[in-house]
């Protein structure tokens, strides 16, 4: 595949047109000095169409003559701008006007882009407005999305379209959410910073493998502009299943920047120097950001921190034929969690939690654009490599209340197990070093035509991670976690994962007299190398088709108001490879005990155990695999805008941990023959009788058995501002409905002793788990902006009409048990009265099942900025819900009361 | 181990008999004369054995003996004797026997001698009336302390490995605790339910089963004895300097288990038989004490009660916005009527209810009078001892129970 590519490239390079006899020209938007792809250029005299521009906003006529041709008249056209009837000049650079101007407005809300696909565009203005913390606090503005209170002290992750509930089963959706920033994508493939064997909410909480990146550690301050693709992005975006996310940051500049922010549990400081040298196209952006916050503000133990530090320069080259830039940034982030028990109170004993993630990202993109009439226009290479050098420690006084042991061996077979002291610090650490390379190569190609604007995009990228740290860290005498199940590895012993993909995009624009066409068509085809040759994906290319369509109608006149509609809809697919431990989990240690001989005197104590190991690796397991559709309409009148998008995404395949249970033998010595007052030694276990017993066991792998299914409309109406009051009207808001379900069978066994015993049955129950969840606000947004006053305020009344959620109803009988033998056995009616075999009916009640509706909700928020000093100091403030309006409803006879409180902060921004 | 330790007073009377009274004085003969014997009425199930009757005439000292057990005939609560030809005259009566009994369903045994002077016989005055009043046999089995908190170690850590309850014999007779099982409720006083069925007023629910076995009449405790049933029987203070030697314990909650996390040392003391148990883990009692506790005398074999005695509850459980109808099923039940002693235990702060029927507890008892209470460890709830010293049972824990006392066994 990559032999044809190389191919490809050739001829194209060699298919460059004589550029001569043309007169040529660029079309931009008069307020944004964007070009505008697929305006058509007609002689305004003949009223003859002539060409299209491009994707670049060029075109070129082809000469008819010198004479003929310095005197044309030609008329530029393009939706939703007024027409230009222009004398066409070599090299002329002709701006439209749009039909309502857009200039000087600011906008603090998340804008529908004007791409095929749905998408929100989060400017500058937006983010100043909302006076985030981290990324996360961003989402606010997409459609759905509602202020929430910062929570800084456990990882957050993304949920685009979607109702999560925060299971680990479902976070396919997060995990494959992809963050680019500047071009280069964040890789969360390599991290492996789970603590094993973990139980305590310190460590548990915040837990983010296999859920994709931490917007925590994600600073805003930089960003000039964020696009959250929810619908189906460009096939360059690989490796997501739900999402694109598209950061770009500030490029050149001269302003010395300082951002002060506090809110009620977070401080944040922030200061940048952009400096610019037009002449020699070169620029550098300097930055540092810090944050801390704490969970509670009154406990200094628990808090986080964040440290960034940026560096962009970014170069540009002009030749007569073509454009260099070159940008490449330096970046470091540090995002520290700490949780420790106060010694004063803990009896001056350690007992703490420290992680900390280190990430420090070199990017470089180089970006060749022709200027010449070429079929090739652009070629861009991207390299980047982010090495992370995370660490989790554990730090615990461990006081044990009775005899536990730590199974010690790494070999399968019997041994004795160490009895542990009953008092001894505990250090746990996980050491991860994940380093992710990144390099791809990118080229838009045009095949002239004054028809239609096209681009091809072709690319491919290939990505490698690898974790080079030690992994779990522990000294097996003195376990934090006395069950822990898995012994020490190495993570560098795990096979770097190789992920290379290529594509290829057509992009068509074709204005004709009925309306313009567009259309956005690509493949991309993906596959993992490395792969040992058992795993079902080894060898395999997954391949993502991805369309989207659009049609705008000619220009409409209502109510006297120019009126633009466009349709547009798109189906894709979308593929997330499984990450490094869901390809590669810890191998399972299972040990059984056969002897459990306890003696007055420590020394002829004996702990003999029976050990298995057992490697949970599924080598079954495929990509997690989401295919989208959605229709969408876009009205504009008179400036005043309505998006609406109906979307359906299923994805059948996303990753969740599931138990297997399976038949295991070990000997059962009997102890009572053991003459405890003639011990001189342990006791000798070939003088012990034993008996053979079958149990089963439990271990978890990784499977494609979840599935989530999300539906929706999510719509966007922007108003122009009304003039005396300067004030604007946003409503956005959706209605979302996810659907979680389990289509793997469940197995489980119950914990109850009868008769001395553990129960040996293992229930398996069909298709278990599931939910619906359904939501549907609106968000009221009126802004306000006072040149005169340099003043902007915004009362955002967020409303929740309701919310619903419903577990999926599963049946309390299993439909087949495993005995401890190991067969399957079909299930009986008559074993729920079974005095064993009845603990394997469920206690699920019917009403569980029944649907869950929380009704209107309403919260007030208040926002205000003002410009002082010459626009030089910018002093804002924010208090969600000023108002709270949840009035108590009906659940069951219970009467339920909301009630929730303020959330305030102030920050001031100054620059230089 | 404990042994049938017991030891069977036989009683040594005087073997004056042989000198039997020959006289020609004509003196009259009473042909029959009856002697009732009347045994405490709360005794069911008595047995009589070893039984002596001896008639002493106090004018010739001669002696009637009577000692062969199927002579006494057994008459609901009474036991009668007929004596054939006595002489008329005053005597001194005694008797002397071995009772064995079950008293509020638990086995005991009980020798006695009474005595009875100068009673006249005469053929008009037959019949001899002798009570059994050495001995009373009120009360039974009670919970005399449940050390559930646990100890503090020198870090300022609980340690709880440490955890008993101890049972004693507040009756004056011994009686005998096999198959007397030790009960946790299934429901936490901390969080009130209205479950349905509710089956309180009848049946206690539990969440674990642990019983003394025996085949019977293997654990005699003699009166004002305890039993000291400990969560591990073995000698904390090894490890622990705080805790406390519990290698003497007369029973172990032992939870055999396959599974390496859980191992639970198996002290020298006899096992409970573990008959049900909520959790595979290893078991310990609530140190914070947010279950009742009772102990019942199993009237049910094994197989039959684990088969048998089982229910689901429904209840709804409301938690901030959620409120669902709830099932809570397999929840074992033990009879009220099975049951001899019990005690609710809770923390003031967080109380919400009884667990246990009123008819055995009235009220509760605690450690701590907040959640988490730091300055529960080392304490006990006790039973108070009357002048006597014997145990208050009121069936009212707040009457009988000392709260916060410091545990009988921990040292200091």
């Amino acid at each position: 595949m990559q032999r044809c590519f190389l191919l490809m490239i050739a001829v194209v390079i060699l298919q460059s047109i004589n550029a001569q006899g043309v007169l040529k020209g660029l079309v931009t938007d008069k307020d944004t000095h964007e070009p505008i792809i697929g305006a058509t250029i007609t002689d305004a005299v003949k009223r003859k169409p002539l060409t299209v521009t491009n994707a670049d906003g060029c075109f070129v006529i082809p000469k008819k003559g010198d004479a003929q041709h310095s005197a044309q008249q030609i008329k530029i056209t393009y939706i939703g701008y007024k027409p230009l009837t222009v004398k066409a000049t070599a090299n002329g650079h002709y701006e439209l006007e749009a039909e309502i101007s857009k200039l000087g407005e600011v906008v603090v809300t998340a804008q529908e882009s004007r791409g095929l696909t749905s998408a929100s565009k989060i400017e500058k203005h937006a983010m100043e407005h909302l006076q985030p913390s981290s990324f996360a606090d961003l989402l606010e503005l997409l459609p759905g999305g509602r202020s929430k209170d910062p929570v800084l002290s456990t990882p957050n992750n993304i949920h685009i379209r979607e109702l999560s509930t925060g299971n680990a089963n479902y976070a396919t959706s997060s995990l494959g959410t992809s963050f680019v920033i500047d071009g280069a994508p964040i890789s969360t493939n390599a991290n492996m910073q789970y603590m094993a064997g973990a139980w305590d909410a310190a460590a548990t909480a915040r837990d983010n493998t296999n859920a994709g990146v931490d917007m925590r550690s994600i600073s805003t301050d930089d960003i000039e502009s964020v696009e959250v693709v929810r619908g189906i992005p460009s096939v360059e975006y690989g490796d997501l299943t739900s999402g694109l996310v598209k950061i770009e940051r500030r490029k050149g500049g001269h302003d010395l920047n300082f951002r002060l922010k506090a809110d009620m549990g977070s401080k944040l400081m922030y200061v940048a120097k952009d400096m610019e040298w037009q002449e020699k196209h070169l620029s550098l952006n300097l930055s540092a950001d810090y944050l801390n916050a704490k969970a509670d503000p009154r406990n200094r133990l628990e808090n986080y921190k964040r440290v960034t530090l940026s560096a962009r320069l970014n170069k540009a080259w002009e030749h007569e034929s073509y454009n260099l830039q070159l940008t490449t940034n330096a970046d470091y982030t540090g995002s520290f969690d700490n949780d420790k028990q106060d010694p004063d109170l803990n009896y001056h004993q350690e007992d703490s939690y420290k992680s900390s993630y280190n990430r420090m990202a070199l990017m470089s993109q180089l970006q060749m654009k022709m200027k010449r009439q070429l079929w090739l226009k652009s070629v861009g290479l991207t390299v980047s490599a982010a090495y992370e050098h995370n660490l989790m420690e554990r730090t615990r006084f461990i006081q044990l209340s009775r005899m536990t042991v730590a199974p010690t061996s790494k070999e399968e077979g019997e041994n004795d197990a160490y009895i542990l002291p009953f008092k001894y610090v505990g250090y746990h650490k996980v050491d991860g070093k994940p380093l992710n390379t990144y390099a791809k190569l990118n080229m838009r190609l045009q095949v002239p035509s004054n028809k239609v604007s096209n681009t091809l995009l072709l690319g491919a990228d290939w990505n490698i991670d690898k974790n080079l740290g030690q992994g779990q860290v522990f000294d097996p005498y003195k376990p934090v976690y006395t069950s822990i199940s898995s012994r020490q590895r190495a993570l560098k012993e795990i096979p770097a994962n190789h992920r290379v993909s290529a594509y290829a995009e057509e992009n068509i624009k074709w204005p004709t007299p009925v309306g313009t066409f567009e259309l956005m068509a690509g493949i991309r085809g993906t596959q993992m190398l490395n792969l040992p040759q058992a795993y079902t994906m080894h060898g395999k290319t997954y391949w993502d088709p991805r369309a989207n369509i659009g049609y705008t109608l000619p220009k409409l006149t209502v109510f006297g108001k120019p009126t633009f509609i466009r349709l547009a809809g798109g189906i894709g697919q979308h593929t997330k490879m499984p990450t490094m431990e869901q390809l590669f989990p810890d191998k399972l240690y299972i040990d059984f005990i056969q002897l459990n001989y306890y003696h007055d005197n420590p020394d002829y104590r004996r702990i003999n155990l029976m050990t298995y190991i057992r490697d949970p690796r599924n080598t079954a397991l495929e990509p997690a695999r989401n295919l989208k559709w959605e229709v969408s309409t876009d009205i504009t009148l008179g400036g005043n805008r309505l998006a609406v998008t109906f979307f359906r995404e299923k994805m059948t395949s996303g990753f969740r941990s599931q138990s297997y249970y399976d038949t295991y033998t070990y000997k059962q010595y009997d102890a009572s023959a053991i003459n405890a007052d003639a011990l001189t030694a342990q006791p000798d276990l070939g003088s012990l009788t034993y008996q053979e017993v079958n149990e089963l066991a439990g271990y978890a792998n990784y499977t494609n058995g979840s599935l989530t299914l999300k539906e929706g409309i999510e719509y966007t109406l922007e108003t122009v501002r009304f003039p005396v009051i300067l004030t604007r009207l946003t409503i956005n808001g959706a209605y979302l409905r996810t659907t979680y379900n389990n289509s793997i069978v469940d197995s489980y066994r119950p914990s109850v002793v009868i008769d001395n015993r553990q129960l040996q049955y293992v229930g398996l129950y069909a298709n278990d788990d599931g939910s619906v969840r359904e939501q549907f606000n609106t968000n009221f947004t009126l802004d306000t902006d006072v040149p005169k006053l340099k003043l902007g305020f915004s009362l955002s009344a967020q409303c929740l009409w309701f919310t619903t959620s419903q577990r999926k109803e599963v049946s309390n009988y299993p439909t087949q048990y495993i005995a401890p033998d190991g067969s399957i056995h079909e299930w009986q009616d008559e074993y729920a009265n079974d005095t064993y075999l009845r603990w394997l009916v469920r206690d699920y009640s019917a009403s569980l099942f029944e649907k869950n509706r929380v009704p209107f909700s309403m919260n007030l928020n208040f926002k205000v900025t003002k410009k002082l000093l010459d626009d030089r100091l910018n002093v804002a403030m924010f208090c969600n819900r000023l108002l709270n309006y949840a009035p108590d409803y009906d659940s069951r006879g219970t009467t339920i009361r909301r009630h929730e409180t303020p959330y305030f902060g102030l920050e001031m921004n100054l620059k230089i | 181990m404990k042994k049938n330790l017991f030891a069977s007073i036989i009683a040594m009377l005087t073997v004056g008999m042989t000198l039997t009274s020959c006289s020609d004085d004509k003196t009259p003969i009473v042909p029959q004369t009856a002697v009732s014997l009347e045994i405490p009425a709360n005794l069911e199930n008595v047995d009589l054995s070893g039984a002596k009757v001896v008639m002493t005439n106090v004018a010739t000292q001669s002696a009637h003996v009577v000692s062969s057990d199927n002579l006494f005939q057994k008459n609901g609560n009474k036991y009668q004797v007929l004596i054939n030809d006595l002489e008329e005259g005053t005597y001194n009566i005694s008797i002397s026997g071995h009772l064995d009994f079950t008293l509020n369903n638990v086995a005991g045994q009980k020798d006695f001698e009474i005595t009875s002077e100068n009673v006249k016989i005469s053929e008009t005055s037959a019949a001899v009336q002798m009570v059994v009043s050495t001995f009373t046999a009120q009360g039974g089995f009670v919970i005399s302390e449940i050390f559930f908190t646990g100890t503090s170690t020198a870090e300022g850590k609980s340690y709880s490995g440490d955890q008993y309850i101890r049972i004693t014999n507040n009756s004056d007779v011994t009686l005998y605790a096999d198959s007397i099982a030790v009960l946790e409720s299934a429901f936490l006083t901390t969080q009130k339910q209205e479950y349905t069925p509710d089956i309180m007023s009848t049946d206690f629910s539990v969440q674990a089963c642990y019983m003394i076995p025996g085949t019977g009449k293997s654990v005699p405790v003699e009166p004002g004895a305890s039993l000291t049933l400990a969560v591990n029987a073995i000698n904390h203070t090894a490890e622990q300097p705080n805790s406390i030697d519990l290698s003497q314990a007369d029973f172990e909650f032992y939870d055999e288990s396959s599974n390496a996390n859980f191992t639970d040392p198996d002290g020298k003391a006899p096992n409970l038989d573990k008959w049900y148990c909520y959790t595979a883990t290893i078991y310990q009692f609530h140190s914070r004490g947010f279950n009742s506790m009772a102990i019942a005398k199993m009237k049910a074999t094994k197989e039959d009660w684990l088969a048998n005695n089982v229910y689901d509850a429904k209840y709804l459980f409301v938690f901030g916005d959620f409120s669902r109808e709830m099932t809570k099923k397999g929840i074992y039940k033990v009879p009220n009527s099975w049951i001899l002693d019990g005690v609710n235990l809770s923390v003031e702060s967080v109380r919400e209810w009884n667990v246990l029927d009123a008819s055995i507890d009235a009220g509760w008892t605690y450690c701590g009078k907040v959640d988490k209470d730091e300055t529960r460890f080392n304490k006990a709830v006790i039973r108070k001892q009357d002048a006597n010293g014997k145990y208050v049972d009121t069936n009212n824990s707040t009457n009988d129970f000392t709260p916060e006392a410091a545990a009988s066994l921990v040292k200091n």
